[in-house]
C-alpha cells in the first residue's frame, strides 16, 4: 500500500471515527497484524419513509473497489455485487477529493433514486420498469432480510 | 493508340511527382480536389476533365499537423485582436466554445465576464493560480500536512502539489484528457487551466497535453476528421453537413492515400450512403452465417413453416410442432406416398409440387438477402486478394521488360489495371448493398444495369489480367488491357454519376426508412 493511500485512509478513519451520518457503519477489517485499512466494512441504511427504510446493507470496499455482499436486489447493482455509479467511475463523476462519506451517502441515495439508463442486471430493472408495486413489495422484503 | 498512351504514361507519370510536392510541402494548403486521377487515359481530355468536377465527387482540404497548428494559431490571432486579449486566454476561450467564432465573440460582447468565468480564464495575473505554502495546511487527498505547496483555482478549493501532479499527469496520460480537465473537489466543475497544467506536471506530460489540446481543434470541428488510417496524422477539411448524409456520400482521399467517407470515416463506400452502408454492416455481422446455414442445412415445415434440420433417420418427417407428416425429399404430404415409401419418386406430382413452391415463397426473402451477400461479399474477398494480384502484376511487368523491348515506364500500364480493378471492385461491392435495399422500380433496373455492365466489364479486365504472357501478343494485350481499363473506368463513372444524381434528385425509393 503506498504511502499517501495509507495515509488518506487513516485521516478517512478518524474523521469517520469523529463524525459520520446516523445508521452508517464504516471500518476496516481486523487481522491478527491489526487493521487492514484497504478492506472496509460498512453498512447503508435505507432512507426513512422508501421502501428501504429499516433496512442496513453491507457492503465491502476493497479499495478502489466496493461491492454489495450479498448482491443486491436493485437496478444499478450488478449480478456480483458491483455498484454502478457515477461517482465510482473513475472515468464519470470520480475526484480525488471525494471522501468515504460521500460515497456512503451517494450510495444510500441510489438506493431509492435508481438511475433507469443504466441498468445493471435485469430482474431488478424489469420488474422496476413493469411494476413499481411489486418491485417496491420486493424492496421492503429485502430490507425486512437485512434489519438494522 | 500505343503512342498517344505512351504520352499519357509520361505525362502520368510526371504528374504525380509535382502532386507530391503539394502534399509534402507542410506550407502548401493547396486544394486537393477528389478526382479520378487515372480516369482520364485519353490524353487530349485531361485538362478539361480536371477542370469540372464530377456529380459524386466532393470537395475537401488535406491538413497537415503543422498546417492545422497554423490554422488554429491564425484563429487564436484573430480572435485575440477582436476582443484585444492575451492570446493564450483567446485560445482558452475558443477551445471552449468547440472553436465557434461567431458564437464566442457575439457571447464575449454581451458579457466577457461570464464567458471568460466560464472558461475558466482569468485575465487578472494576480489571480493566476500558483503554488504557494499554507501554514496549517492539510491536503484533502493525501492527507499531508507537512510544509508542502499547495494550489487553489478560481473556485478556492485547495490541494498540494503532489495531488495535482498524479491526478493531471492521470488525465492526460491515461485518459487522454486535456481542455476538460475540472477541479479536483468533489461536484467541482472549474476547468483546470493551461498555466496550472504547465506547472504541475513534467515537461514529457505538459508536451502530451499540448499535442491533445491541438487535437481537440480537429476533434470538436465538425468540417475537420483525422484520417483514420492507422498513424496518419493528416486531418481532412469538408464541408458536408452531417444532415445531408442522405444525399450525398463525400468519398475523400487523404495525402496517405487512403480513401474514405467523410460522413462515416468507414473506407470508401461509394455508391452507397452511410445509414445504408451501417445497416448492411450490421445485418451481415448478425444474419450472415446464420442465413448461410438455415438455407444450406434446413427445410421448412410444409404447414407450420417451422424451420427443420433433418440430422438422421428416414424421409418420413413428422414435424415437432404440429404434427405434419411429409416427405423430406418431395416435401409433399407423407399419406399420399402409398407404397413407394423410403423410396421417393414422386417430385413432380402436383401436391408436393404446391408444396416446394409455398416454401420457396417463404424462403424467397432469406434467398434475396443471401443473393446480394454472396456478391458483395464476393467482391470483398477478390479485393483482398489484391496484394497477390499486386505481386502477381510485378512479376508480370519484370518478365514483359525482359521478353520484349518495351521499357518500364511502358509496362506500367498493367499496375494501373490493377489499381483501377481494385477500386471498382470496391464500388462494385457497395453496389450490392445499396441495391439490397432499394425498392423495385424502374430506377432500380437503370441501376442494376450499370452494375451489370461495370460488373461483365471487370470481370473482362480480371481475366485480362490473368492471362500468361506470350511473348509475340505484348502489343495485342497491352491495347486489349488499355482499352478495357478506360472502358471500366467509364463504366464506373456512369454508375456513380447516376446514382449520385439520383440521391441528390432523391430518385431512389427505399425498403427501408433511411431517416431514422
Amino acid at each position: 500500500m503506498s504511502g499517501i493511500c495509507k495515509a488518506r485512509l487513516t485521516e478517512e478513519r478518524r474523521q469517520w471515527r469523529k463524525d459520520h451520518p446516523y445508521g452508517f457503519y464504516a471500518r476496516p477489517v481486523k487481522t491478527e497484524n491489526g487493521l487492514d485499512l484497504l478492506n472496509w466494512q460498512v453498512g447503508i441504511p435505507g432512507k426513512k419513509g422508501t421502501p428501504w427504510e429499516n433496512g442496513v446493507f453491507k457492503m465491502t470496499m476493497t479499495f478502489p473497489e466496493g461491492k454489495f455482499v450479498p448482491a443486491l436486489f436493485h437496478p444499478n447493482v450488478y449480478p456480483s455485487g458491483t455498484v454502478c455509479l457515477s461517482i465510482l467511475n473513475e472515468e464519470e463523476g470520480w475526484k480525488p477529493a471525494i471522501t468515504i462519506k460521500q460515497i456512503l451517502l451517494g450510495v444510500q441515495n441510489l438506493l431509492d433514486e435508481p438511475n433507469p439508463d443504466s441498468p445493471a442486471q435485469s430482474d431488478a430493472y424489469m420488474l422496476f420498469k413493469r411494476d413499481r408495486v411489486a418491485y417496491d413489495k420486493r424492496i421492503r422484503q429485502q430490507a425486512k432480510e437485512n434489519p438494522a | 493508340m500505343s503512342v498517344q498512351s505512351d504520352d499519357e504514361l509520361m505525362y502520368e507519370d510526371s504528374c504525380p511527382d509535382s502532386d507530391e510536392d503539394g502534399e509534402l510541402d507542410i506550407d502548401n494548403d493547396e486544394e486537393v480536389i477528389a478526382e479520378e486521377d487515372d480516369a482520364d487515359f485519353n490524353f487530349t481530355d485531361v485538362v478539361a476533365e480536371k477542370d469540372r468536377k464530377k456529380s459524386y465527387e466532393v470537395e475537401f482540404k488535406v491538413h497537415s499537423v503543422e498546417g492545422i497548428v497554423r490554422n488554429q494559431d491564425d484563429e487564436v490571432t484573430h480572435v485575440s485582436n477582436i476582443l484585444g486579449i492575451q492570446k493564450q486566454h483567446a485560445a482558452t476561450l475558443l477551445r471552449h466554445f468547440c472553436w465557434n467564432k461567431e458564437r464566442l465573440i457575439e457571447r464575449y460582447m454581451d458579457d466577457p465576464k461570464d464567458v471568460l468565468h466560464k472558461a475558466g480564464v482569468i485575465t487578472d495575473d494576480s489571480m493566476i493560480p500558483k503554488f504557494v505554502k499554507v501554514p496549517g495546511f492539510v491536503c484533502e487527498i493525501c492527507c499531508d500536512d507537512e510544509d508542502i505547496e499547495t494550489l487553489a483555482l478560481s473556485c478556492g478549493h485547495r490541494f498540494c502539489r503532489g495531488c495535482y501532479e498524479h491526478y493531471l499527469t492521470q488525465k492526460i496520460k491515461e485518459e487522454g484528457e486535456s481542455r476538460r480537465i475540472s477541479c479536483m473537489a468533489s461536484g467541482c466543475n472549474v476547468i483546470v487551466d493551461e498555466k496550472t497544467v504547465e506547472l504541475a506536471v513534467n515537461n514529457e506530460i505538459h508536451e502530451r497535453y499540448r499535442r491533445l489540446l491541438n487535437r481537440t481543434y480537429v476533434d470538436d470541428n465538425e468540417s475537420l476528421r483525422w484520417c483514420p488510417a492507422p498513424s496518419c496524422e493528416y486531418a481532412i477539411e469538408c464541408h458536408v453537413p452531417q444532415a445531408s448524409l442522405t444525399s450525398i456520400v463525400p468519398t475523400v482521399e487523404c495525402s496517405c492515400s487512403h480513401r474514405f467517407c467523410f460522413g462515416c470515416s468507414l473506407p470508401d463506400h461509394q455508391p452507397s450512403i452511410c445509414t445504408l452502408v451501417k445497416r448492411w454492416i450490421k445485418k451481415c455481422e448478425d444474419d450472415s452465417e446464420t442465413a448461410n446455414w438455415i438455407s444450406a442445412h434446413t427445410k421448412e415445415c410444409g404447414k407450420c413453416h417451422s424451420t427443420i434440420e433433418k440430422n438422421g433417420g428416414c424421409n418420413h418427417m413428422t414435424c415437432r410442432k404440429c404434427k405434419y407428416e411429409f416427405c423430406w425429399v418431395c416435401m409433399g404430404p407423407w399419406s399420399e406416398h402409398g407404397t413407394s415409401w423410403y423410396n421417393c419418386n414422386r417430385y413432380d406430382e402436383r401436391s408436393s409440387q404446391d408444396a416446394r413452391d409455398q416454401q420457396a415463397k417463404s424462403r424467397a426473402s432469406l434467398e434475396r438477402y443471401l443473393h446480394y451477400y454472396n456478391r458483395f461479399a464476393n467482391h470483398e474477398q477478390s479485393a483482398k486478394l489484391d496484394r497477390e494480384l499486386y505481386n502477381k502484376t510485378e512479376k508480370k511487368m519484370e518478365e514483359m521488360q525482359q521478353t520484349s523491348d518495351l521499357s518500364w515506364i511502358e509496362v506500367q500500364f498493367l499496375r494501373k489495371a490493377v489499381d483501377t480493378l481494385v477500386q471498382c471492385r470496391m464500388t462494385l461491392k457497395w453496389t450490392y448493398a445499396f441495391a439490397f435495399y432499394l425498392a423495385r422500380n424502374n430506377h432500380t433496373e437503370m441501376f442494376e444495369d450499370n452494375q451489370r455492365d461495370l460488373e461483365m466489364a471487370v470481370e473482362q479486365l480480371s481475366e485480362l489480367l490473368e492471362k500468361p504472357i506470350e511473348p509475340e501478343k505484348i502489343s495485342e494485350l497491352k491495347e486489349q488491357v488499355l482499352n478495357k481499363t478506360v472502358y471500366v473506368l467509364n463504366r464506373r463513372e456512369v454508375l456513380l454519376d447516376d446514382t449520385a444524381k439520383g440521391l441528390l434528385e432523391e430518385r431512389w425509393e427505399y425498403q427501408v426508412d433511411i431517416t431514422s
